[in-house]
């Protein structure tokens, strides 16, 4: 990977979020925080309407609920049915097998990170290729002005895979949050 | 959600879903409180240059691979030393490791996979509690299957263990904790378990399993509770002919055995092997019994018989090291006591006669005379008959032309592997656990124990006496049981099982489990044991991998895997080495080793002073008392060998006697039929068995060479070899039935039912079918192979008798669902239903 560009300023960097340098950066790190553990503050914006943009009218959402189905999802014990790593989707021998964790998809994800001046918070006991980190990064970028960059790191990583995990997660979830966070998320990462 | 937001996958909704989109997105990352780099919750900016300029990752083409020095241990015995190949700070290549004595560099197929078990996607990741537990409400119904979990923090997870611990203290007593270790790991993790339950005064489990066959043994040569003490592997090459006794060597002791029983064969021993299995251990046999299941004894007999029969009995042996030649009094059964006979001796010695002088004499151990070896004498007025002489009545009837049909075995095939054995010089019998695993399996011990009596294959090289070499272990200066604490109550797994049932001997009450899935997987009449499970408050366990047992807990503890840990290992029943494993990296996610668990856990119950949270300063105290290893050289080397006899079973026998106990005048009873020679006794095996009409077939559980036990569950390498249980079955049986090659058959008997795709396998005998053990209820098409098994266990030994079972096979019901293996869904993700990775 060569230096990254200068930066360039690009369409979307118009600021419709009060404190966002770009819309883009704004949509990405949305759907970051939609990926990661529920939290309260996520609850009340989801039930205050205000994803309603993004997804879609939801249900009213429940905390609890939505916890015990991001385990079920994400994390386990069981399962888990959809892993959010790039290198289970990537690196594979097979369609019908999930490949291992930490594999060379990993590694390169790590290096667009390192390459940008960011790296994976130690403290952070989740897998740098997660999709909420990758999604967190495309926000970085964007937010950054690298919407060149934020091309080919999706070209590169995001397009390869979330489209299957999006898959997975429609097909298995029984929240309506989780199959709109599936599309947007797909739509967002193929547009 | 709308179908015009659907709509927008397609390209023409594009352009009106990214405005949508785009838009709304400020307002919802400022609610979400992302702005001001809010969002940046895994990412941090990196203080240094950017390492693009610094061409990143290069090194990892370049650079060198750092090798560390770890070791398997899942309990095939083999606990190979291996290393792991580090770079980029994770393991990409398993090796195995050249130990002190080199001579045991092994690992097998399973040991070289370890990297698809570290970055595994299933591992357990964080704490968690099952949804609808709460302390003091444990809501046991809502265990199992449908269970849903919720993460919680180390610490919550940690205070719900000690407030149950405590709280159960108070109410029910400190025995009411069960602290429960199986056999997954072998690092120091069991030590540090059985200090805290020491402290604490809880329970811990003595083993109701692998114990028939040596217990068997022990009786008459003081040795043997594992199946039976034996020269070291690295001794086999000596041995000239080798019987190996219901163990599948080659398939499942891929670790020193097999390649050492190979070196014998090359070597030039004859290899037998015993088994109603064609294995592949018989397929590379020079000769293979097909026995009968549950025929074993009856097949020693007549082998014993046959020496007799030719007079190939070691007679110096005999008479220097065992009872053969002892008197036993034909008025009371007992043997003729010394002080009975001599004025001067106090004692309670045998007595034999003099063959030169026709005078009796009194039998030390490891002396030899010209004692008589059979024939009736009376002496000081008391009529006897030598212990070998009640032998050879006692195995009148079984000569190999009159057992071969009940046996399954050609007589002249019984007689020609014995003659090996008996006239080629050193040798012996590699029992392994099969034989074990049917209910009175310990007469096979006994009955095996005189054969290797008279063929004189005891403490020489080349004496084979079973199949676990001592190994190595350390003195942990009593470590895992302090002084300071009340003690360890330990139970039976029988007991176990019938103390959460019913309170007998007393109520469990919380269960901590670690390096174990025995409750929901391993245990035999699996179903018993999850229904008496219900009357425990708290079911914790800790593994690397969600097991049905994970699946069955109220909390979760996730383990790290070896490779992550700095440990120590012993190396009982295998090579004789005490092995060093560095971590290769730190654990994954919040996953942490027993010991993290273990101290945290005795802090919370005031036990802190006891423990170290420093790993390295553990191992090091657990050392310190040993005065063959310490912990820095072990660091250094990675191994130490450690002083263990190559040859056992030299000098006295550890019976009263001090010799082979041919005859054993305290025997124990079973059923009402006493022991002092072996007896053929059977359980389900016999044709006549009650239920033997409803269920014509017996199901033994073979271990494959494709898990070791319940381990290696998820592994691609392996699930593409082996990708699901199925039922070996005999072409006639399988004919008999209308099942082909392929089907899913439904196995049933009185207990349970599993349902499995059928495996037509001629090296199966009619009569008999196999699925092999360890494979997990998310498994099965439908229930378990522990769900046909039973608790009916034998009065001697009490070892759970797996393979003692009946049951019948039939086509599966055409509703059955067999989706998980028919539908292309990526292997191990648990995904085919809700809960599924688990039983
Ligand atoms: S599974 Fe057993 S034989 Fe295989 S490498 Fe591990 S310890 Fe050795």
């Amino acid at each position: 990977m060569s230096e990254p560009a200068a930066r360039t300023p690009t369409e979307g960097n118009d600021a419709t979020g009060d404190a966002f340098e770009s819309a883009r950066t704004a949509t990405y790190a949305v759907l970051a925080a939609c990926w990661r553990e529920p939290t309260e503050r996520l609850v009340e914006v989801a039930n205050g309407g205000e994803l309603s943009a993004l997804f879609g009218p939801l249900e009213s959402l429940e905390l609890h609920g939505l916890r015990s189905e991001y385990a079920r999802l994400f994390i386990g014990p069981a399962g888990p049915p959809c892993p959010p790593y790039e290198s289970v989707y990537r690196d594979r021998e097979d369609d019908d097998e999930f490949g291992e964790v930490l594999g060379p998809a990993t590694m390169a994800v790590e290096r667009w990170y390192q390459a940008f001046g960011v790296e994976h918070r130690p403290e952070q006991r989740d897998l740098p290729d997660h999709v909420a980190t990758e999604l967190e990064f495309c926000a970085y970028l964007a937010e950054h002005g690298r919407d060149d960059r934020l091309d080919q790191f999706r070209d590169e990583h995001l397009t390869r895979w979330v489209g299957d995990l999006c898959d997975r997660v429609e097909a298995e979830t029984r929240s309506p949050f989780y199959a709109a966070l599936a599309r947007t998320t797909r739509e967002v990462v193929a547009d | 959600m709308s179908d015009d937001r659907r709509g927008s996958k397609g390209g023409d909704g594009d352009g009106v879903f990214r405005r949508d989109v785009l838009k709304a997105s400020g307002a919802a990352a400022v609610a979400l409180g992302l702005g001001g780099g809010g969002y940046a919750s895994s990412l941090a900016e990196t203080a240094t240059e950017p390492a693009s300029r610094q061409n990143p990752g290069i090194e990892s083409y370049v650079g060198q691979d750092e090798v560390i020095r770890t070791a398997c241990a899942p309990n095939c015995r083999g606990k190979c030393p291996l290393e792991a190949h580090v770079r980029d700070g994770r393991v990409r290549k398993i090796e195995p490791q050249i130990p002190a004595d080199e001579r045991y560099k092994r690992a097998c197929t399973l040991g070289l996979s370890h990297t698809q078990r570290i970055y595994n996607a299933t591992r357990l990741k964080y704490p968690m509690k099952r949804v609808g537990w709460e302390p003091g409400s444990p809501n046991p119904e809502g265990r199992g299957e449908d269970a849903e979990f919720e993460r919680v923090t180390w610490d919550e997870a940690l205070d719900y263990i000690a407030g149950e611990m405590e709280r159960v203290r108070d109410d029910y007593g400190p025995e009411s904790v069960y602290f429960e270790t199986g056999s997954g790991n072998n690092g120091v993790s069991g030590t540090i378990q059985s200090r805290l339950s020491s402290l604490f005064g809880g329970t811990q489990k003595s083993w109701s399993i692998d114990i028939n066959v040596g217990l068997g043994f022990r009786r008459l040569a003081g040795a043997g509770f594992f199946n039976v003490p034996t020269n070291e592997v690295v001794d086999w090459r000596n041995a000239n002919t080798v019987i190996v006794w219901g163990s599948d060597i080659f398939a499942s002791n891929l670790q020193q055995d097999a390649s050492k029983l190979l070196d014998a064969v090359e070597n030039g021993a004859k290899l037998v092997c015993v088994d109603p299995v064609f294995t592949n251990t018989a397929a590379k046999a020079d000769l293979w019994l097909p026995i009968k299941p549950g025929k074993d004894t009856l097949l020693t007999l007549s082998m014993i018989k046959t020496v007799l029969d030719d007079g190939t009995y070691d007679t110096e042996f005999l008479r220097k090291r065992t009872l053969g030649p002892a008197l036993v009094r034909d008025d009371t059964g007992e043997l003729l006591d010394a002080s009975d006979v001599f004025d001067d001796v106090t004692e309670d010695l045998p007595v034999a006669v003099d063959e030169s002088t026709g005078e009796p004499v009194a039998l030390e151990p490891e002396t030899y005379g010209e004692y008589a070896l059979f024939g009736e004498y009376t002496v000081a007025g008391v009529a006897c008959h030598t212990a070998l002489s009640l032998l050879e009545e006692h195995v009148a009837d079984y000569d190999a032309d009159a057992v071969a049909a009940e046996v399954g075995i050609n007589a002249d095939n019984i007689r020609t592997a014995v003659r090996w054995l008996a006239t080629r010089g050193p040798g012996g019998i590699a029992s392994g656990y099969g034989v074990d695993r049917y209910k009175y399996g310990h007469t096979f011990g006994q009955a095996y124990a005189i054969l290797l009596g008279l063929t004189g294959d005891f403490g020489r090289h080349g004496s084979i006496q079973g199949s676990h070499p001592l190994g190595g272990s350390y003195d942990n200066g009593g470590y895992d049981a302090p002084e300071d604490g009340p003690g360890t109550t330990s139970l039976a797994q029988t007991d176990i099982l019938t103390a959460m049932e019913s309170g007998d001997p007393y109520q469990l009450k919380v269960m901590y489990s670690q390096e174990s899935n025995f409750i929901a997987n391993q245990m035999p009449d699996r179903q018993r044991w999850l229904e008496a499970s219900k009357s425990l408050d708290l079911i914790a366990v800790a593994d690397m991998h969600h097991t049905p047992s994970v699946q069955h807990a109220d909390i979760i503890l996730p383990a790290s895997h070896w490779f992550e840990r700095e440990d120590v290992v012993d190396t009982w029943g295998g090579h004789p080495h005490i092995m060093y494993r560095q971590p290769a990296h730190d654990p994954l996610w919040e996953s942490k080793s027993d010991h993290w668990m273990l101290v945290r856990l005795a802090e919370r119950l005031g036990f802190g002073d006891y423990f170290n949270r420093d790993k390295s300063a553990t191992l090091r105290e657990l050392l310190a008392h040993d005065d063959e290893v310490d912990y820095e050289t072990l660091k250094e080397q990675g191994t130490v060998k450690v002083s263990t006899p190559v040859v056992k079973f030299t000098g006295p026998f550890n019976t009263p006697s001090g010799r082979l106990e041919l005859y054993d005048e305290d025997a124990p009873t079973e059923g009402g039929i006493t022991l002092e020679l072996p007896k053929h006794i059977e359980s389900r095996t016999a044709d006549d068995w009650d239920t033997a009409e409803d269920y014509p077939l017996m199901f033994i559980q073979k271990h494959s060479k494709w898990r070791i036990h319940s381990q290696y569950e998820y592994q691609n390498w392996l699930r593409e070899i082996n990708n699901e249980p199925q039922l070996d079955i005999n072409p006639k049986d399988a004919a008999a039935r209308g099942i082909e090659d392929g089907d899913y058959v439904r196995v049933h008997n009185d207990r349970g039912e599993m349902v499995v795709k059928a495996k037509v396998n001629d090296g199966m005998q009619p009569g008999l079918v196999n699925t092999d053990q360890g494979w997990w209820g998310s498994d099965y098409v439908r229930g378990h192979h522990n769900d046909l098994t039973h608790t009916d266990v034998c009065e001697v030994t009490g070892n759970f008798a797996f393979y003692d079972t009946r049951v019948e096979v039939e086509p599966a019901p055409s509703d059955v669902d067999t989706s998980k293996y028919t539908s292309n869904q990526p292997t191990g993700s648990g995904a085919t239903s809700a809960g599924a990775g688990g039983d």
